[in-house]
């Protein structure tokens, strides 16, 4: 039997056939096309990596006994959501709009031209990530169906809702918002912002896990079981990112090399600020708050990573990193159980990037127009998706139960709701003999 | 038109006015005393598993010099275990090995819940009074004959023995999960856990039937 060619033989075999005279001979806009979709499928497939990664994280978070429970969602929701987002989002969210307000076609999209599928692929992907977002605030209690079916509806409705407005149409007449001169490159407020005002209505509706405050309201640390898997998910976000906010330009253009090193700062400058800010107040330097750190860093520049220098984006980041530091402590002062500190990192810190993309917008710093218009997208995401998803969540409580039952959260989500345990080998201290 | 029960000639009651009566005069003024009586009668006797609204009136409006668990607990003593167990708490009691008499299942409960409560009872005497007080609200409320749910309540008020009773399945891991919750309350999750892991580990050496009720 012949050896088999080593791998790097055959790609280099592969690029001999690529030369110049052969690219010459194509007609360049086919070029740029292929080209073109390339970028977006990549980018779209590092958007969707970027599930594992929340996956990972979110699942570190939480206890042993509700991990399955919480990589089932994130695995789930995505699953479920692109059909979603395919038969409703999509044409809600980019189909012609004259008026600027909703899409009114390409729903159930087919028999459309090539570069749809692409968008309609990377479109997905952001769609996934806002509902995401959701899964991991309120982990641990609760219910894995009415999870479900709270993202399909964030996924189907409430997202791209705010997105027509802020990014439609791809096909005909503008977004209310993106007229008035609205920036959001990548999505700091269409998707995080929404995903983080989404999360606090659930967290609001579902109520802490038993135990979390005690009587008089001081919060009780209930600690992740495998903060390797957090890191390792923070750093699958980080690299996903680099797809997410680099694809955004849906073309494979030279502006890229400034937005993705604009994210890089982001994310690195978050870290610092909530290592900085856990030192000032002179609190232990926590691998969680610092992986939160960074994704605060990488949400905030999302909105302007392509307009604005990497000196703003680095101060955007480093503010950011604090910012959501004071809000998770505001928000546990305040008794809101946010598992993995999805609303400080997602809501909070994506309404601040929103703004520091207009007031760093370059070269025109500081231009109090921009900045209003600005300030009126971020209260226009909030004052849309917190009520809407209130109401949703409240509907869902009221009709197949948000909250898991008491007896599951002793038992754990993994047990209760699927029958599955992460770890058997070493858990099962205090489980059901069927599942032990 | 359906028959009213009139309970005040109950001979049950009469003996409910009494021990009530009796418990009220160490904490109220004579008038304070026939004004709860009355409210006694008039609102609450007739109505299954009110004692603890009628203990959050006393110390509400009544302004009875006790926290409402503990009036809670008073009243529980007072008015449904028999006259004979009343007293102090025998804290021992819950942690009493029962008997082989005992269903399986009854006995698994007495040994998980008693572990907890030991468990309990050796890092904070007042969270094991509080825990117990959980406990007997849940049970006080469950559906059960009057003997059934007395014998139950007396044995997690420490003041009885072991119920030699075959009690439900589900109720006894409701009562389990009771305590759990209790616990989480108490000291948080992370506590709760290891507290039930280790009680879990601790019964299930001399009953294997514990897992069960989880």
């Amino acid at each position: 039997m012949l050896p088999r060619p080593p791998f790097p033989a055959l790609a280099a075999l592969a690029l001999l056939t690529v030369t110049p005279q052969a690219l010459a001979a194509t007609d360049p806009a086919a070029l740029k096309l292929a080209l073109d979709t390339v970028w977006l499928v990549t980018t779209g497939a590092l958007v969707f990596f970027m599930q594992a990664g929340f996956a990972l994280l979110e699942s570190g978070q939480s206890r042993a006994k509700n991990a399955i429970n919480v990589i089932m969602k994130n695995y789930t929701d995505c699953c479920f959501g692109a059909f979603a987002f395919w038969a409703l989002g999509y044409g809600l969210m980019f189909g012609k709009s004259p008026d600027g307000w909703l899409g009114r076609d390409h729903f159930l999209l087919g028999n459309a031209e090539q570069l749809d599928y692409s968008l309609l692929f990377f479109q997905t992907m952001f769609a996934a990530t806002a509902a995401t977002i959701v899964s991991g605030a309120l982990a641990e209690r609760t219910h894995y169906w009415a999870y479900i079916t709270g993202s399909i509806v964030i996924t189907g409705v409430i997202y791209p809702v705010f997105g027509a407005w802020a990014w439609g149409s791809l096909y005909e007449g503008t977004g209310w918002l993106k007229q008035i001169g609205f920036i959001d490159f990548a999505g700091s407020t269409v998707v995080h912002s929404v995903g983080g005002w989404c999360a606090l209505a659930g967290i609001l509706v579902v109520g802490p896990r038993l135990g979390r405050f005690g009587p008089n309201g001081e919060p009780r640390t209930i600690p992740g079981h495998n903060l390797g898997s957090v890191a390792l998910g923070g750093f699958i976000l980080w690299l996903g990112w680099f797809g997410f906010n680099g694809g955004s330009t849906a073309v494979a253009e030279a502006g890229i090399g400034r937005i993705v090193l604009n994210t890089h700062f982001g994310a690195a400058a978050g870290a610092i600020g909530t290592i900085a800010m856990q030192r000032l107040l002179q609190a232990p330097v926590l691998l969680t708050a610092t992986v939160n750190g960074s994704i605060a860093g990488l949400v905030s520049v999302t909105a302007g990573c392509a307009t604005m220098e990497p000196l703003h984006a680095m101060f955007t980041g480093l503010i950011a990193g604090m910012l959501m530091v004071a809000s998770e402590r505001a928000m546990l002062h305040l008794r809101l159980d946010d598992v993995v500190g999805a609303v400080p990192v997602h809501g909070v810190c994506g309404a601040w990037g929103t703004l520091a993309a207009g007031l760093f917008y370059a070269p025109h710093l500081f231009d109090p127009t921009r900045v209003t218009v600005q300030v009126i997208g971020i209260c226009t995401a909030f004052i849309w998706a917190f009520p809407s998803a209130w109401l949703m969540f409240k509907a869902i409580d009221l009709t197949i139960g948000l909250r898991a039952r008491g007896i599951a959260e002793q038992r754990g989500l993994d047990y209760a709701e699927h029958h599955e345990q992460g770890y058997p080998e070493f858990q099962g201290i205090a489980l059901h003999e069927e599942i032990r | 038109m359906a028959a009213v029960h009139d309970f005040q000639h109950d001979p049950g009651f009469a003996e409910q006015q009494d021990a009530l009566s009796t418990l009220l005069e160490s904490l109220l003024s004579p008038e304070g005393v026939r004004a709860a009586l009355t409210v006694w009668s008039r609102d609450y006797a007739h109505r299954p598993g009110a004692l603890r609204a009628y203990a959050n009136c006393l110390v509400r409006e009544f302004g009875v010099p006790l926290g409402l668990r503990e009036m809670h607990r008073q009243l529980v003593q007072h008015l449904l275990l028999p006259a004979t167990r009343r007293g102090p708490v025998l804290l021992a009691a819950a942690a009493q090995t029962p008997d082989r008499a005992v269903p399986a299942l009854t006995r698994a409960f007495v040994l998980l819940v008693g572990a907890l409560l030991a468990r309990c009872g050796q890092q904070d005497p007042k969270a094991a009074t509080a825990l117990r007080s959980t406990l007997v609200g849940a049970a006080m409320t469950a559906k059960l004959s009057r003997a059934d749910r007395e014998l139950l309540v007396a044995w997690l008020d420490g003041s009885g023995p072991v119920p030699a009773r075959a009690y439900d399945e589900a109720l006894l891991r409701e009562l389990v999960h009771a305590a759990w919750a209790g616990l989480c309350t108490l000291w948080g999750p992370p506590v709760a856990d290891r507290q039930l892991g280790a009680a879990v580990h601790a019964a299930e050496e001399q009953c294997a039937e514990v897992r069960r009720l989880l």
